[in-house]
Order: C-alpha cells, then sequence, then structure tokens
C-alpha cells in the first residue's frame, strides 16, 4: 500500500479557502479516442471534509472508486493537497497514471468541484500541470511552496507564448490573404476571434497569475518572473497590432458600406418621388372617373328611390280606398 | 495548429515527437488540446475553441466565400476606390 499527495491549486484572484461550488460532478467520458475503450468517470465531495470519491469505469470492467483524502491544511491561495491511496494489485492504467502523477483531464474534472468558470467555457479550460509528490507535502514550508509555484507559473509561461506563437501566425496569414486579395471575411473573422482570446487572457487569466505572483513575493523564480513579464508585454504588443489591422479592415469597410449606403438611399429617394408622382397623376385620373360614377349611381338611385314612393302611395291609396269599403260593409 | 486541427486526436507521444514537448505544452495551456490516460498511454483531442479558431483559418476558399468577398469587399472598393 503506498500513498501518493497532489498540491492542486484551484484558480483564484482573490485570497480566501475554496470553497465547495459542487457537491456532485455528473458523469464524462474523458477519453479522446473513440477506438479506445470509454473512460467514464463521476465524483463526489463531502463538503465539511472535502474528501472526493471518484468512481470510474474503464470500458466493461466493473466501476471501481478511488478515495481522495484531503489534508487539512487551510491555504487562502487556492491550494488544496490530496492523499491518493492504492494498493499494490490496482493496477488499471488509471491508477499506473496516478502512481506518478495527476492527470490533467482528472485535474480538470476535480477543480470543477471548487471553481467555476469565469473567462472561458469549462470545456477550453487551460490544461494545468499538478503538483505530485510521493511524500507529504506541506503547503507551509518554503521550498515545497517555491516548488509548487514552479509547476504553476510555468504553465502560464507556457500559456503566453503559445499565444505570442498564434498571434505572429495570425498576422502571418492575414498579412498574405490581403496581399493576395483572398479570404478577406474570414481574415476579418480570424482576428476578432485571436483578438478576443487575447482580451480573455490578458484582462482576465492574467488575473490568476497576478495573484500567484502577489501572493508569495520572494517565492518565484525570478527567472520564470521576468519571463513571464517579457511574454506579456509581447502578447500586449502583438494584441494592439492585431487591433490596429482589424480596425483598419472595419474602418476601411463601414466607409465602403457607408458610401454604398448614402447612394442607395439618394437612389431611393429619386425612385420614391417618381413612383409617388406617377401613383398621384393616376389616382386623380380615377377620382374624376370615379365620381362621375358616383354621381350616376345617385341619379339612378334617386330615381329608383321615386319610383319606389310611387308605388307606396299608390298601395297606402288602394290600402285606404279598401278600409272605406271595409267600414262600409260593416256598418251595412 | 493545422496539424492539430487535421489530425482531431491522436497519441500524446505521437504528437509530442511531432511539434515537441514545449509546443504541446503551450497547446495544452492555451486550452488548445484536451488529454486523457487510456491503455495505450496518454491521448490527444483537439478543444471546441480550438477547433473554432482552426476553421476560420485553414478551411478551404469555397466559392461561397468568393462570392461574400466579392460582393462585400472587392464591388465596393470596385465601385467607390476605397
Amino acid at each position: 500500500m503506498n500513498c501518493y499527495y497532489y498540491a492542486l491549486w484551484i484558480p483564484q484572484y482573490k485570497e480566501g479557502i475554496p470553497d465547495v461550488m459542487k457537491t456532485k460532478l455528473d458523469q464524462v467520458d474523458l477519453r479522446d479516442r473513440h477506438e479506445d475503450p470509454p473512460l467514464l468517470v463521476s465524483g463526489e465531495i463531502n463538503e465539511k471534509t472535502f474528501l472526493i470519491s471518484l468512481r470510474y469505469t474503464i470500458g466493461d470492467a466493473s466501476p471501481r472508486t478511488l478515495l481522495f483524502h484531503w489534508i487539512n491544511q487551510p491555504s487562502d491561495k487556492g491550494f488544496v493537497v490530496y492523499k491518493l491511496t492504492l494498493d499494490d494489485d490496482e493496477d488499471d492504467f488509471l491508477c499506473q497514471v496516478l502512481r506518478q502523477s495527476m492527470p490533467k483531464a482528472i485535474y480538470h474534472y476535480i477543480k470543477g468541484f471548487f471553481h467555476e468558470h469565469q473567462f472561458h467555457l469549462s470545456e477550453d479550460d487551460s490544461l494545468l500541470d499538478s503538483y505530485f509528490s510521493q511524500s507529504e507535502i506541506i503547503l507551509s514550508d518554503i521550498e515545497t511552496q517555491k516548488a509548487i509555484l514552479k509547476v504553476y507559473i510555468q504553465s502560464y509561461i507556457n500559456k503566453y507564448a503559445g499565444c505570442i506563437l498564434l498571434c505572429r501566425d495570425t498576422l502571418h496569414r492575414v498579412s498574405r490573404n490581403l496581399q493576395q486579395d483572398i479570404k478577406l471575411g474570414d481574415s476579418q473573422h480570424e482576428l476578432r476571434q485571436i483578438i478576443e482570446n487575447n482580451q480573455a487572457i490578458l484582462d482576465g487569466e492574467s488575473l490568476y497569475c497576478d495573484f500567484l505572483i502577489n501572493s508569495f513575493p520572494g517565492r518565484i523564480d525570478s527567472e520564470q518572473l521576468q519571463r513571464i513579464y517579457a511574454l506579456r508585454n509581447e502578447l500586449s504588443r502583438y494584441d494592439e497590432r492585431l487591433q490596429r489591422l482589424e480596425a483598419s479592415f472595419s474602418s476601411d469597410y463601414s466607409i465602403k458600406v457607408g458610401k454604398i449606403g448614402v447612394v442607395s438611399s439618394v437612389i431611393g429617394a429619386f425612385v420614391g418621388v417618381f413612383f409617388s408622382l406617377l401613383l398621384s397623376k393616376c389616382s386623380s385620373d380615377e377620382l374624376q372617373s370615379g365620381i362621375s360614377i358616383i354621381r350616376d349611381e345617385i341619379k339612378d338611385i334617386q330615381t329608383h328611390d321615386s319610383i319606389e314612393t310611387y308605388k307606396l302611395q299608390e298601395i297606402q291609396e288602394r290600402q285606404d280606398s279598401l278600409l272605406k269599403l271595409l267600414n262600409k260593409t260593416i256598418n251595412k | 495548429m493545422k496539424f492539430i486541427y487535421d489530425a482531431k486526436c491522436g497519441k500524446l507521444s505521437d504528437l509530442e515527437k511531432k511539434l515537441g514537448q514545449g509546443t504541446v505544452r503551450q497547446l495544452e495551456a492555451m486550452g488548445f488540446i484536451k488529454n486523457a490516460p487510456s491503455s495505450h498511454g496518454e491521448t490527444w483531442k483537439i478543444s471546441s475553441r480550438a477547433m473554432s479558431l482552426a476553421e476560420v483559418s485553414f478551411r478551404p476558399y469555397s466559392r461561397r466565400d468568393r462570392l461574400r468577398d466579392f460582393y462585400r469587399f472587392k464591388l465596393p472598393r470596385m465601385l467607390f476606390g476605397v
């Protein structure tokens, strides 16, 4: 029976002991390729003891449960330390990997108990490395802190370096497209996506990195610190270049659309005036003929009406004479 | 990006051989690939974020795109010369 220790950082940018956001996580299939057997994982956490029970099933095998015991070392910097005890006979591939480190996918899953994503979707979360040790991790130990911070700061260095490469590639690709006058709409869309991505990192996720840096003054490797600031400045410069390119794209396009709008509205106004004049002329002719028709109709109605009135009078007279005749007959 | 967009998923060791460990760590840190343990070693899969970015960058220039570009960009340029 062996014990394994993991120091997990729950990304946060304010001091505070991590809170449990969800006590139960949905089952997920962690496998990446369809040809591999499914790796179904579901988990629960005890709100008081932070004990995590991770249930997993590999393919058709029967489900197994791993218990991650929280080592009670409250850290208001977002660190949680877990201990996993594995028997020697537990030798499926997940246990084998856990004997060497915590797989990023499992770390990402466990983060879900404590962390809600503010700057991106959960599935787009960056994969952080966790700190692993076969001996007990003491968070208050300065050397341990340095070793843990090195792992996490390196993840942010990788992130910034990757984003710079992406910006550089995008600039080259978009410039080439503009020169060749192809994929203009896609280039504009691509620029916007990269700028959005950069903003999420520079304005959002950098807060986490800054929190780590500021929370442990003097504990972060000076070389790493210099590198992270240099990379961040470089990313900001690339982002400005991309924004300028996108702005010129947008303003050119807006001018073009604006001009089309002005010309279209002038043409529209002329067409509108022409048709309204035409319609008004037509309608005045039709109105005259309509009025004469209505006059004839009124005359007809009046004539018809006078005939009807005459007939009514005649009927009335006949009715009167009949009444007289009836009265006479009755009197007799 | 082009490689992971074309391949979509695979073994992590193969990706490291192809792109180098540093680049793979960068892709992971950017959230462009996910990875998982498997019986054949660690595997990787392109994330939805990387997929949407790469689709815009690397998809072929279709007739529909040409028509859209002509209508949105080239026609106004011909008419107004901006």
